[in-house]
């Protein structure tokens, strides 16, 4: 009962001071600013891509309208003793034109500004969060209302629906909860530790650019494909992500493959609502982490898929994941943990993150799923699209989603080589899923 | 193509010098007679129930008869001054009286003794061979072979069958080199070290005694349980023992389950001829160990099927299980733990044993499968059964063989408690499966 007390306690993160009212992070936020900065925004984006050219004043319009709707967004992060903290912010927010990389450009740390924006270019409207607001959820969660009320404004009212919100309900408390306390358990075991994983090797981009590269499959096809090797979709992916970094494992030379990092470990996000009832649009996804140990191969593609599909279903599960919010959150509490200035927590938490975050992954692949609308929207939309928050270290990362009998694999990657992305398609295509790429760089191509 | 030379080298068993010929020990073996005692005697058993008593003459000149073929299990125990080492014995190996309690009562260390020994009593013929000599994968061929022979001496010839080996044909070089040897790649990775393992606590029943307690269950019925479950009959045994192992930690106060570590890990052998093409008729498993951590709540039986079935089978036997031979072998080879006197060795093994190799498992399931016996032999059969060793801190060490339409399932146990034999069968049991129980003490579950 005492841990119920103070769960709900530590999850509350709206204060009141003599400064006026300021939110706490969530969880998963707080190691987040230590981590980011002008190359590592913590930027994701969401991106539609509508059937007619985007009326800005109009979006713009709708932008302002449902603001309101979402005030735990409309903050600032500033500088704390102890931690940081959001602040309302009193800028409105506005729509800015789409252009450059996506998702680069902004440092969250020093922004003196929201921690989204708004962009939009052609028939283009584009919603990129900082990881250290929300997560996939809540931003989608904001996107869909921010097209809702779009279209409402044109003229096309849509049916309600769960995640479109109405501009005329109050904000629920529990939409800026911190969940991770809230579902925390006490005395759970922490995670097992993990060995250090391989990363391809090779030079940047130079800073501001983000490459994105996205393969259109028919999402029947892969379903089909994965069906006939027991898995599901992600797992298929994910197993020719492993693939294509043992390729480029397998092609280093023997020195290289004889350090000690020789895991190829994919980071599949877990969207945690599914286990806990929680309606918070801060962050609440956790992480499972398949891995194969690149020395004992070279695997088939198709065993990877099998031993992917098996460690995916032993990590998939409530009360292995709750071991990390058991971690994280626990650490959090420490009465040591929270005394130390903001300062030495940063020193500290870029440490952690190597070796318990980042340090384990060759790379992250994030199923958002199967996107859907309200009608009439569905018909407007022509397609969706994700992508993933750059990062310093992963240099390439995916994000799927399907959409009309689509499915779209967006890669993400700072790195000059296309190699990663190049072998995921070309496995794919191995089995008969033929990928139509496209690259902002490029025009359109078969693979 | 050095590395290979080396292997050929390593698993070249038969060495002989001017005392005569005599056995290296194979990799897996090297362990055993320094942690066996006259308790946990590291023999195991292969049992046969027939249909009429045994004519002790026959099986006596069986035996006698057999024997030459297998010229490497003809040997003796013996302390070099750095290994362990088999010698060839010249003697008649003859069966002796089964008793009450199988496995026990041994020394392997004896001068001029088989390890192994064939017992018989009524019905029953029993084949128990210290694991320094061989494994369940040899140890059949040699039982086989011998109720073959028992049964042509008794008039009943049988078709000839690629497991029965022929008395006059010679030996295969094959069949006592050490494959952990041959098939080792010293580029692979050793294994991750493993968390502890839950065990239960328990007085030991008085020396000598043995409690065998033997389920039989239809095996159409476990098919079809298991087939509802998604898994092989090996994953539902593991799993109605890990599902034990859950129930009696729950009963545990918090202090002993402090003490005891969180997992219930099985240890479930893998027959790696089945792997890698050798013909040996020495050890040649290494193990599976799936394990579940009971500190993470409870488990309903379902999930814990679906958890011992992924965790297995997302261990290709191909990749990791050979990791096993790279550390086991990769230590032997090495030049320091050669040159240390036996002694200093032994214990260094018992404490390296006693620290990782036991603390790893809380026990063990040794499934194997079918097992049939060339034509008309069968008929003549009534059962057969197997039974995993001896060991004082496992609990749940079950050997499982189908025979027929049945699957004998032995739990044997030195331990008092029988809380594991009964909780597993009675999961069994509630799963719709019949089980009848036989114990060779008296109160049976």
């Amino acid at each position: 009962m005492s841990t119920n007390v103070a769960n709900i306690r530590m999850a509350r993160t709206l204060f009141q001071s003599t400064g006026g009212r300021y939110y706490m992070l969530d969880n998963a936020a707080i190691i987040m600013p230590a981590i980011s900065d002008l190359v590592a925004t913590s930027l994701f984006r969401i991106a539609l891509v509508l059937d007619e050219p985007v009326r800005l004043p109009i979006l713009q319009h709708a932008l302002s309208n449902i603001a309101p709707r979402f005030p735990y967004f409309l903050v600032e992060l500033r500088r704390g003793f102890f931690w940081y903290y959001f602040q309302p912010s009193r800028r409105p927010p506005v729509v800015i034109a789409d252009l450059g990389s996506p998702c680069q450009g902004l440092d969250p740390r020093k922004a003196r500004s929201h921690l989204f924006r708004v962009r939009a270019r052609g028939r283009r409207v584009a919603c990129e969060f900082s990881h250290i607001l929300a997560d996939g959820y809540g931003g989608l969660i904001f996107a869909k209302t921010l097209l809702a009320e779009y279209y409402r404004l044109l003229g096309v009212p849509s049916e309600p629906a769960p995640d479109v919100f109405t501009l005329d309900s109050e904000p629920n408390p529990h939409e800026w909860e911190d969940a991770y306390h809230r579902f925390f358990r006490e005395n759970w075991p922490h995670p097992a530790p993990l060995p250090r994983a391989f990363r391809p090797p090779g030079p940047a981009l130079p800073l501001g650019q983000y490459r994105v590269l996205t393969g259109i499959l028919d999402l029947e096809a892969a379903r089909r494909e994965a069906r006939a090797r027991d898995a599901s979709v992600t797992e298929l992916l994910t197993a020719a992500l492993m693939y294509a970094y043992q390729g480029i494992w397998e092609s280093l030379p023997a020195p290289a493959r004889r350090r000690k990092e020789c895991m190829a470990a994919v980071e599949i996000p877990v969207n945690m609502r599914r286990f806990y009832p929680s309606r918070t649009l801060r962050n609440f996804t956790l992480f499972i982490l398949p891995s194969v140990d690149l020395r004992l191969g070279p695997y088939t593609f198709e065993e990877l898929v099998r031993i992917v599909h098996h460690r995916v279903a032993l990590q998939n599960e409530e009360r292995e994941i709750a071991r990390q919010i058991s971690r994280n959150a626990g650490g959090g509490r420490k009465l040591l943990v929270r005394l130390v200035p903001l300062v030495l927590k940063n020193f500290f938490a870029r440490l952690l993150y190597d070796s318990l975050g980042e340090g384990l992954i060759t790379g992250l692949l994030t199923n958002l799923g199967a996107m859907t609308l309200p009608a009439p929207l569905d018909r407007k939309v022509e397609r969706f699209e994700f992508v993933p928050a750059p990062s310093r270290s992963l240099k390439t990362n995916a994000a799927v989603c399907s959409w009309n009998g689509e499915l779209h694999i967006t890669f993400g990657s700072r790195a000059q080589s296309r190699e990663v992305e190049r072998r995921f398609f070309a496995v794919l295509s191995s089995i008969n899923l033929r990928a139509r790429i496209e690259c902002d760089a490029d025009p359109p191509s078969e693979c | 193509m050095e590395a290979e030379r080396l292997n050929q080298k390593y698993a070249n068993a038969a060495r002989s010098d001017e005392f005569g010929p005599w056995y290296v020990l194979d990799n897996a073996a090297m362990i055993f007679p320094v942690m066996s005692d006259r308790v946990a005697t590291y023999l195991f058993r292969l049992a046969a129930t027939l249909t009429e008593p045994v004519h002790l003459p026959s099986l006596s000149a069986a035996l006698a008869r057999i024997a030459p073929r297998f010229p490497y299990y003809m040997v003796d125990l013996h302390r070099g001054f750095f290994w362990n080492y088999l010698q060839p014995l010249d003697k008649i190996p003859a069966p002796v009286l089964d008793t009450l309690y199988p496995v026990q009562d041994f020394d392997v260390r004896k001068r001029g003794q088989f390890p192994f020994r064939v017992r018989v009593r009524g019905r029953r013929i029993a084949l128990e061979m210290h694991h320094a000599l061989s494994d369940g994968g040899g140890a059949l061929i040699f039982f086989k072979t011998l109720l073959a022979w028992y049964f042509r001496l008794r008039g009943i010839e049988s078709e000839p069958a690629p497991d029965v080996f022929d008395p006059d044909a010679p030996p295969h070089p094959e069949e006592y080199e050490d494959a952990y040897n041959r098939f080792f790649r010293s580029e692979l990775p050793v294994p991750e070290s493993r968390p502890n393992a839950f065990r239960i606590s328990s007085p030991l029943l008085p020396p000598y005694q043995f409690r065998v307690t033997t389920g039989i269950l239809p095996v159409n019925k476990v098919k079809e349980v298991s087939k509802g479950l998604g898994v092989t009959v090996t994953e539902l045994f593991c799993a109605a023992i890990m599902d034990a192992l859950q129930e009696i930690r729950k009963s545990y106060p918090a202090w002993m389950r402090r003490r005891s570590g969180p997992m219930a890990t099985l240890e479930v052998p893998i027959n790696m001829r089945k792997i890698y093409p050798s013909r040996t008729m020495r050890n040649f498993s290494l193990y599976f160990m799936p394990s579940v951590d009971l500190r993470l709540g409870h488990y309903e039986f379902g999930e814990l099927a679906e958890l011992v079935h992924h965790r297995i089978k997302s261990e290709s036997p191909e990749r990791e299980i050979p990791r096993q031979i790279a550390r086991n072998v990769g230590l032997s080879r090495k030049q320091y733990v050669r040159l240390l006197p036996l002694g200093v060795k032994e214990v260094a093994m018992r404490a390296a044993y006693n620290s990782m190799g036991k603390r790893f498992m809380s026990g063990g399931v040794s499934n194997l499968g079918l097992l049939t016996l060339p034509e008309p032999l069968g008929s003549r059969v009534e059962r057969l059964e197997c039974l995993m060793p001896p060991s004082r801190v496992t609990c749940g060490n079950l050997g499982a063989v189908t025979w027929e339409d049945k699957i004998y399932a032995n739990f044997g146990s030195l331990m008092k408690s029988r809380e594991v034999e009964r909780l597993a069968f009675k999961r069994l049991a509630s799963l719709g499966i019949p089980v009848r129980l036989e114990c060779n003490m008296e109160d049976p579950l």
